[in-house]
């Protein structure tokens, strides 16, 4: 495992589009708490009151922009046929799956701690006091992001290994992301508030909306989680299986 | 045993793009795979190397069951060079030597040996595509593997580097090297391998070592047993050989060629005649026969037919 990693960080090291988005990512995060405290201040909200349920909700917008990071480093090594020369040289075929699984996991983990870091930084700079409730009350938010971050990064592996292409692999993502959604709304059956994109949605489920539409008849918090739980596994299991089973060629 | 293969077969949908492909190659030899374009030689390569899979059939590197690990004891170049675009060549190895677990040390001496060692810094993407395949071959060179998997190495070189991965390669079966070649430069493969598979829309023509091939041709039986096994054998009735030849009268040679048994037919060249021959006679009984009807030759030369003329014979 420590060889893979240390494969990966040969080819990520001196990659300049990766550390450009990842960098550009925590920027917007950034931007983000910047704005919410912002508002929060001009509505006479109490900063303390920031919590982790809203943070990581909104916050939530910005992983389609870590899809996209992945998406796309994912289909150059197939454009470039690279994911096949490793297997030439000696990488067998799951540890091709193995090390972009890492990448993933390492992705979503620092999505993560930069919500946490920037959680804190906000919080200590707030002119209202860090209140160690607001901290420590509802954490577990953090977890749900971490796993639905995940869960969104997994299916759009997926996407990628089967489509090969990256633009196309982006367009798919997005049009089967709306689907999902438009399925789950329209029928407003609480099975299909399951699929894989209404689950991550509802997994951390808007605050304070503005229009008190039905989130009446969700499943459960338990059974969304589980079912997040479920699609990581479904989609890693597929990347597996098409990874060690299918052609490795552009 | 290097390589045993058996019964590999892919399929396309319904297209076969290789059909039942069977051979072996022995510790040693240079083995060549010719075929024209899509007749399934990176098809076959690329099954043997774990990237395409095989819908029937098996393979066996090493006479054990296969494994990752076997390739990085294979060094292989598989239809295009295959980096990463942003890397420069130096760490396009590096990654390539993690894998082989060979150490960073080894990487200027395979750039070394293809001539790409001052260019080490420059990114992938700027190189040409003969330093690009120079690259691959020196990807392929690292912890100096005792099996080389070459899919048409000479691919975008020009006349100078065409000669030197030539030599390259000769001299690395000098040094005992196990070598798996496929090219449609045919004369390469005339000249460097020991044996050859002739593949043509998927299937196996013919396999044999090169002189068997080139002999059973002509129809020149050696005795060894790989000969009898050649496919080509069926084609010795439909033999022919040419010869090319001169004298000062061209015409009274032209007469009395024709009146010799062996000689089927003679065609007029610019200069010269052809003509062609049902049997194979030697250069010494055509000038004597010459000589006693009063014709002194000023040319006589056989054309053997190359791999080339027989390549594209079989696979018409
Ligand atoms: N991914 C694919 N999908 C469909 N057909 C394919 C695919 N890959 C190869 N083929 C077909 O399989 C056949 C054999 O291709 P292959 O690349 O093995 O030929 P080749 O002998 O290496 O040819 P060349 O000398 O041009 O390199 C071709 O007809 C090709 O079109
Ligand atoms: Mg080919």
């Amino acid at each position: 495992m420590l060889k893979l990693l240390t494969i990966e960080w040969q080819k990520i090291k001196p990659y300049t589009f990766f550390w450009l988005f990842t960098g550009v990512y925590f920027f917007m995060l950034f931007a983000v708490f910047y704005i919410a405290y912002h508002l929060m201040e001009i509505n006479g909200i109490k900063t303390s009151s920031i919590s982790w349920h809203g943070m990581t909700y909104i916050s939530g917008y910005l992983n389609f922009f870590l899809v996209l990071l992945v998406i796309l480093y994912s289909t150059n090594e197939y454009q470039f046929n690279t994911y096949r020369q490793n297997v030439i040289d000696g990488l067998s075929r799951r540890q091709i799956f193995f090390s972009k699984l890492l990448i993933n996991l390492g992705i979503a983990i620092y999505s993560t701690l930069s919500l946490f870091v920037l959680f804190i930084i906000f919080s200590l700079i707030s002119p209202d006091s860090l209140s160690i409730e607001a901290f420590s009350n509802e954490i577990y938010y953090l977890f749900y992001h971490f796993i639905k971050c995940f869960c969104l990064l997994s299916i759009a592996y997926f996407l990628s290994l089967v489509l090969k292409k990256g633009i196309i692999s982006i367009l798919f993502f997005v049009v089967v992301w709306m689907v999902d959604v438009v399925i789950s709304m329209a029928t407003n059956t609480t099975i299909l508030e399951l699929l894989p994109f209404s689950s991550c949605g509802n997994l951390i489920i808007n605050p304070m909306p503005a229009l008190p539409i039905g989130y009446s008849d969700l499943p459960s918090e338990s059974n969304i989680l589980y079912s997040v739980i479920f699609y990581v596994l479904l989609f890693n299991a597929l990347s597996f299986w098409w990874l060690t089973k299918k052609d490795l060629r552009a | 045993m290097i390589l045993k293969v058996n019964s590999l077969t892919k399929k396309y949908g319904r297209f076969i793009a290789a059909n039942n492909i069977s051979f072996e190659v022995e510790e040693g030899q240079v083995f060549g795979i010719l075929g024209p374009n899509g007749s399934g030689k990176t098809t076959t390569l690329g099954m043997i190397l774990d990237v395409t899979s095989p819908d029937a059939g098996s393979y066996c590197w090493f006479d054990t069951t296969p494994g990752s690990n076997q390739r990085k004891h294979i060094g292989s170049i598989l239809e295009t060079p295959n980096f990463y675009q942003h890397l420069d060549a130096e760490s396009n190895l590096k990654i390539a030597a993690l894998i082989k677990d060979v150490p960073y040390s080894q990487i200027d001496v395979v750039l070394q040996r293809v001539n790409l060692l001052e260019r080490k810094k420059y990114a992938f993407r700027t190189f040409s595509l003969g330093m690009k395949q120079r690259l691959a071959l020196a990807a392929a060179l690292l912890g100096n593997p005792k099996v080389l998997v070459l899919d048409e190495p000479t691919n975008g070189l020009d006349p100078q580097g065409i000669i030197e991965v030539r030599e390259l390669i000769q001299s690395l079966a000098n040094e005992g090297k196990t070598i798996i070649i496929a090219s449609h430069l045919l004369d390469e493969i005339e000249k460097i391998c020991t044996n050859v598979m002739v593949m043509k829309q998927g299937n196996v023509l013919a396999a044999g070592r090169v002189d068997e091939i080139l002999s059973s041709q002509f129809g020149i039986h050696t005795s060894s047993k790989g000969a009898k096994d050649s496919k080509l054998q069926t084609n010795n009735n439909m033999e022919e050989i040419r010869i090319e030849i001169a004298a000062d009268d061209l015409y009274l040679l032209e007469l009395e060629l024709e009146r010799l048994p062996y000689v089927v037919k003679v065609e007029k060249r610019k200069e010269t005649l052809m003509a062609i021959l049902n049997k194979n006679i030697d250069n010494k009984s055509i000038n004597q026969a010459m000589f006693d009807r009063g014709i002194v030759l000023s040319h006589l030369i056989k054309i053997k037919k190359t791999l080339e003329q027989q390549f594209l014979e079989i696979t018409k």
